[in-house]
């Protein structure tokens, strides 16, 4: 890793800091302690266990094997592509109706009456709950809050109120239509950590959320979110700036021709919502 | 503290083995001594990592300990695709991330004795200066939310370069760029009285 050393008064400041903290930790210690706790694990049998073929390439090594996968992989292309022309390229295979590619589903939207409804209900359960409300989420038809032991910090006016809506949809060959698999509304007030778990929250599906989001201006908003669905074998990951109020497919799987995907859709509850 | 994995061993014979042979020797043999290894190598910024991120010294040793463990449990899913130390550190980053969750508010409260015994070796001002400037930057930090303190962590104390971090962390480099950014103007605002001039 490359280092880089910024250089104003903060940094010298931070830098210092961490310095002098750094001098209070007794080192040696601390290593004998992982090096014990590693032994220990390790008798336990609970670290992984040796693989049959390495799971690390070493790409400095010659790959002697190079050209023959080359080979296999232009075969490979071509079956595709022969197929492509075959089944669907022509035009003339029958075909499932066309599904709505390319429009989110209707329910993947964040509506305006729904957006001004989440605003209110933001705003009257924070001081209700002394402003130890961290999140409201809402998902299989329950109402799940987290409220935390103490005051959660910001509360200031600056901070924002986000509603985040993931979805979770399925297109099978032959509908028309995408129909809802699982969907989430989330309210929280900007960077709020949210972490929400079947095991957490008593849902029935096996599910863990997390998630996090910035308004980075008027328009835009940086989210970073994890969705799992066991159930599904689905994981969706996305960490990016979307658009305020349009959903975005942040995930797709296809398996046995039914595609899943995940529409991601984030909107600012402004005072006037 | 050097931004550089550090390696140890007599480097008067064959150069010592990278991480990553490391771990896919660990991977063929099973060997134990190798993860010692390994984690002797990264030991001293893993723990200043999480140590920064947690704020709490005595729960800094713990969480260091279980980052070991928990990277080496999962040693299987680590493909090569970034290099160990990155893997490693977006480990630590989560463990200490989970740690806080767990603990259930990122505000932590300053613990820092004020007559601490090494706060005199380089300070001017004396040590009770030290200390408070000490605990003022600890506060203020802990008002920053994990992945704030974060972005602020691995860039300025750490040494890394934003896209560095962005892959530690997971996330784009233009999200980076912003909680860098974030976190600096708060701390500035925090700090105010200590950075003029």
């Amino acid at each position: 890793m490359n280092e880089h050393k910024p250089t104003g008064r903060l940094d010298a400041l931070l830098r210092g800091w961490a310095e002098r903290r750094q001098r209070t930790t007794d080192s040696d210690a601390l290593e004998q302690r992982v090096i014990a706790a590693i032994g220990e694990e390790a008798s336990r049998g609970n670290l992984e266990a040796p693989r049959p073929s390495p799971a690390v390439v070493d790409r400095r090594r010659p790959t002697r094997y190079a050209p023959v996968w080359c080979a296999v992989g232009a075969v490979a292309v071509a079956v595709v592509v022969a197929c492509w022309l075959l089944i669907g390229g022509n035009g003339k295979a029958p075909g499932p109706p066309v599904p709505d590619k390319g429009l989110p589903p209707r329910f993947a939207w964040l509506e305006e009456s729904q957006l001004g409804e989440k605003g209110r209900l933001i705003r009257e359960l924070e001081p209700m709950f002394d402003h130890r409300l961290q999140w409201i989420a809402e998902t299989d038809g329950r109402v799940l809050l987290e409220v935390r032991d103490q005051a959660v910090d910001d509360p200031s006016q600056s901070s924002v109120p986000l509603a985040v809506r993931i979805v979770v949809v399925r297109r099978s060959p032959h509908q028309a239509q995408a129909t809802p698999v699982w969907a989430v509304d989330v309210v929280a007030r900007q960077e709020r950590v949210i972490r929400l778990s079947s095991e957490s929250a008593g849902l029935p599906e096996d599910v863990e959320l997390r998630l996090w989001a910035y308004p980075v201006d008027k328009e835009m908003v940086a989210v970073d979110s994890s969705l799992s669905l066991s159930g599904l074998a689905l994981d969706s990951k996305f960490s990016g700036v979307q658009k305020c109020g349009e959903p975005f497919a942040v995930h797709s799987v296809e398996r046995s021709g039914v595609k899943y995907e995940v529409f991601q859709t984030v909107a600012r509850l402004d005072e006037e919502t | 503290m050097p931004a550089t994995v550090q390696t140890t061993g007599d480097t008067s014979r064959a150069p010592s083995p990278s991480d990553e042979q490391l771990a896919a020797d660990y991977q063929r043999s099973g060997e134990t001594s190798v993860l010692e290894e390994l984690a002797r190598r990264h030991l001293p910024r893993v723990s200043s990592l999480v140590s920064q991120i947690v704020l709490d010294p005595a729960a800094a040793e713990d969480v260091t300990q279980e980052v070991f463990l928990r990277a080496f449990r999962q040693l299987g899913s680590f493909r090569g695709k970034s290099s160990f130390a990155t893997w490693l550190y977006r480990v630590a980053l989560n463990t200490a991330y989970s740690y806080l969750n767990r603990r259930g508010k990122s505000l932590v409260e300053y613990r820092g004795s004020l007559h601490g015994p090494d706060t005199s070796r380089t300070s001017p001002e004396g040590p009770v200066l030290e200390a408070e400037l000490d605990g003022e930057i600890q506060a203020a930090l802990a008002e920053l939310s994990p992945k704030l303190r974060a972005a602020i962590v691995l860039t300025s104390i750490q040494g890394l370069k934003a896209a560095e971090a962005a892959k530690i962390e997971g996330c784009n480099i233009a999200t980076m760029y912003w909680r860098i950014h974030q976190a600096r103007k708060l701390l500035h605002r925090r700090l105010e009285d200590y950075l003029s001039p």
